[in-house]
């Protein structure tokens, strides 16, 4: 395929710039500012080689510094007409990211861009065509997530490129992270590249979800997917509430409880790191699997002060992690001992390439059951994923199907003090080798461990406030002074700067439709695939009964 | 016998930058700001300044018309003016005709004397001040006063031209190139075209 296609609008030509800050394209005369974005993206037709680039900044410009103090005479149209274009002018800063090659075949993609385009270098704004060339067309390894701000061309993810390291959705409250990771989570479902588990804080990615803005109900994976999706739940009581079709009851044995998990609930139990340092000394005392059914079991203050004197463990600290501790009585979902193992459940499910979203019902307001819980059976998940993988590398077995593990609120699981201890952490900074990686979703992203953020390779960020939030989330990326000015600019709804592996380059995109019109149906049945997910609609209903008669 | 049909008058004076245009005809000279068509090769000459005075340096005017009620009395009183008086036009060369086409900018030699010059056609004019090397070459000369002349010549092109108010925006716009770091003056210039 040839990219020498037409070119979009002529917008103006190239005057001046450099690679680190991009080029500043002078507007043609006849062409607007004000029709111009922020995130657009152009061509840029150099003397040997087509680049292709997004505009980073738009600003105005006049070749007599003295415009200000000294304006023409503008209601006068006539004045006005000549002096805007050869004495004011609209200018772009854009940012060039790739080469296009002079053909497309197999071998030859568009490539980042290593240089800039000559002066005078004609710039046009980007075509359906060229994006098509460049963010490709919705197939079995790309899914669509929305369209360039300006036109209606599709913007595309490698979904394989996505699931082979971690993904960081970033957005202050209520600018769509849940919609965008419904998303995410779909585009991995339908490639079939990896299976997910979602830890599902809010109850509502496996049955339906609300949309507030809209008021009304949106059908989550379960529904889409069916028998692509298993549903565990924390609560079943809720879940039958919700009428959710829960697939699995999980249970959580006082045996499976590690005091590496106190450690990451010092935060939300309120404990001193002498008080959960303790439950190190308790392991010690009562054995492993052991020893939160014998701490719990304590009848007394009198018995944990005895306990304390004996294992050289400050009193107070050690009553004080009794009494929080024992908020895990009131949970319902924890057992002396567990029915059922759920961890071998999810895995079972993992493996048949099922995906499991674990709903949490009335705990997901509580976050020590939600960290307690997501690290628990992640760290044993890890675990299985570890020891099959090295298997496999020593030619037992087959290595275990890859693993997308997905995460609200990950910064308490991720925060700076903690991300070295948990489980986690060391999904984060792994990579792919033990084929798990993370999909975290976050409002406080400057919260998160700097090592992990500069491990995870695509991250979708909607609208952020914060400064800090910004750098952290930009901390790596190539052109981050011109993606802040992107980023801070955003929407606060249905906008999403996406940038990292999963895309060819940082793109702003209007994310595509959940649960309006037809959008479960382009879900479920892709056009580019045949068949398709789910239940048949009524037109295929309709068409089976006529085949019947 | 008059001048021969729209002859304006002969060329006296002429270097490659300048020439002088005595018209045959006192007072009968196109307004400042036109453009003549002098010589062969024709080149073409920009009306900078008009000017009557006596034909001999040495014999000065004098006031004649002390009795006189208007000044056409005066003239009527003294036929003999026209033979002592000339209306001479001082020229800015402009431009000369290539490959049969008018372009601004100098000619390669200056009119002959005595060449002949004549109103410049209207889509000769029209070619030539819409030309962005017209604009440079005047903003460039050593006119005293060359936003005036700028004007004047903008003005009456524009009258002639089938298109006056195109004439006047393309030759605006090659102004505004040559004055973007001048503002007010640019100003001042577009105001009066208006």
């Amino acid at each position: 395929m040839s990219v020498d296609g037409p070119l979009g609008e002529p917008l103006g030509m190239v005057v001046e710039g450099s690679l680190s800050r991009g080029v500043e394209v002078r507007l043609n005369p006849g062409v607007s500012v004000e029709e111009i974005q922020e995130g657009v993206y152009v061509t840029i037709k150099g003397e040997r080689r087509l680049f292709f680039g997004m505009v980073t900044d738009v600003s105005l410009g006049s070749s007599d510094p003295r415009l200000a103090q000294s304006p023409p005479d503008v209601s006068d149209p006539f004045i006005a007409r000549i002096v805007s274009g050869a004495v004011t002018y609209g200018a772009l800063s854009v940012m060039p990211m790739l080469t296009m090659p002079p053909v497309l075949g197999d071998e030859e993609k568009p490539q980042p861009a290593k240089t800039v385009p000559a002066h005078f270098s004609i710039t046009h704004r980007a075509s359906q065509r060229d994006m098509e060339v460049v963010f490709g067309k919705e197939d079995s390894s790309r899914f669509y997530i929305g369209n360039p701000l300006d036109m209606e061309a599709q913007v595309c993810l490698n979904v394989e490129e996505l699931v082979k390291r971690s993904t960081g959705v970033f957005g202050k409250s209520g600018t769509g992270k849940t919609f965008l990771t419904r998303l995410l989570l779909v585009g991995i479902l339908q490639r079939d590249v990896a299976s997910s588990l979602i830890f599902d804080m809010h109850n509502e990615y496996g049955w339906a979800g609300q949309d507030t803005d809209r008021n009304r109900q949106v059908q989550g994976l379960k529904q889409l997917f069916q028998s692509k999706v298993s549903v565990f739940s924390l609560d079943p009581e809720s879940s039958i509430r919700r009428g959710s079709k829960m697939d699995f009851e999980v249970q959580v044995g006082y045996d499976e409880v590690e005091p590496a998990d106190v450690e990451l609930l010092r935060q939300t139990l309120n404990l001193s790191e002498v008080a959960a340092a303790a439950a190190y000394d308790l392991e010690r005392k009562f054995g492993r699997k052991k020893w939160l059914q014998a701490f719990l079991g304590l009848a007394g203050r009198q018995e944990v002060y005895e306990l304390a004197n004996e294992i050289g463990v400050n009193t107070a600290a050690l009553a004080t992690l009794h009494n929080r501790l024992s908020q895990l009585k009131r949970y319902a979902f924890m057992k002396p001992r567990a029915l059922d193992d759920s961890v071998k459940r999810i895995l079972e499910r993992l493996d048949q390439g099922v995906h499991v979203v674990l709903e949490f019902g009335r705990y997901g307001s509580n976050l020590s059951a939600y960290i307690l819980v997501a690290n628990l059976l992640t760290r044993r998940i890890h675990q299985r994923y570890v020891q099959r993988t090295e298997a496999a590398e020593g030619g037992s077995g087959a290595a275990p199907r890859p693993l997308v593990i997905c995460i609200e609120e990950a910064h308490r699981f991720l925060n700076p003090n903690i991300a070295s201890q948990t489980i986690f952490g060391d999904i984060a900074r792994e990579l792919r080798k033990y084929n798990v990686t993370l999909m975290v979703i976050d409002q406080r992203p400057s919260a998160i461990d700097s090592e992990v953020m500069s491990q995870i390779g695509t991250k979708v960020t909607c609208s952020l406030d914060d400064e800090r939030d910004v750098d952290a989330t930009l901390s790596g990326a190539q052109g981050r002074r011109e993606l802040r000015s992107v980023l801070q600019k955003l929407d606060p709804k249905q906008q999403a700067l996406v940038f990292g592996h999963a895309v060819p380059l940082p793109v702003v995109v209007r994310i595509r439709e959940y649960g309006a019109g037809g959008s479960f149906q382009d879900l479920t049945r892709p056009k580019w695939q045949e068949g398709g997910y789910g239940p048949p609609t009524d037109e295929e209903l309709d068409e089976q009964l006529k085949a019947l008669d | 016998m008059g001048p021969a049909q729209g002859r304006i008058g002969e060329v006296v004076e002429a270097s490659s930058r300048r020439c002088a245009v005595q018209c045959y005809r006192l007072y009968e000279s196109p307004p400042l700001g036109a453009l003549a068509r002098v010589g062969d090769p024709p080149v073409y000459a920009l009306i900078t300044e008009v000017s009557t005075e006596a034909l001999d340096p040495g014999r000065p005017v004098i006031a004649r018309g002390e009795d006189a009620a208007t000044v056409e009395e005066v003239y009527r009183s003294n036929p003999q003016l026209d033979k002592l008086l000339c209306t001479r036009l001082r020229c800015l060369i402009v431009g000369h005709l290539r490959d049969g086409a008018p372009v601004a900018g100098l000619p390669p030699l200056p009119p002959k004397i005595h060449s002949f010059a004549h109103p410049c056609p209207a889509d000769e004019a029209e070619a030539l001040v819409s030309s962005p090397d017209f604009a440079r070459l005047l903003l460039n000369s050593d006119l005293p006063s060359p936003d005036e002349v700028i004007v004047a010549c903008l003005r009456l092109a524009g009258r002639q031209a089938a298109d006056g108010q195109g004439l006047l925006h393309r030759a605006g716009n090659a102004l505004a190139r040559e004055l973007s770091d001048q503002v007010p003056r640019l100003n001042a210039i577009l105001r009066r075209l208006t």
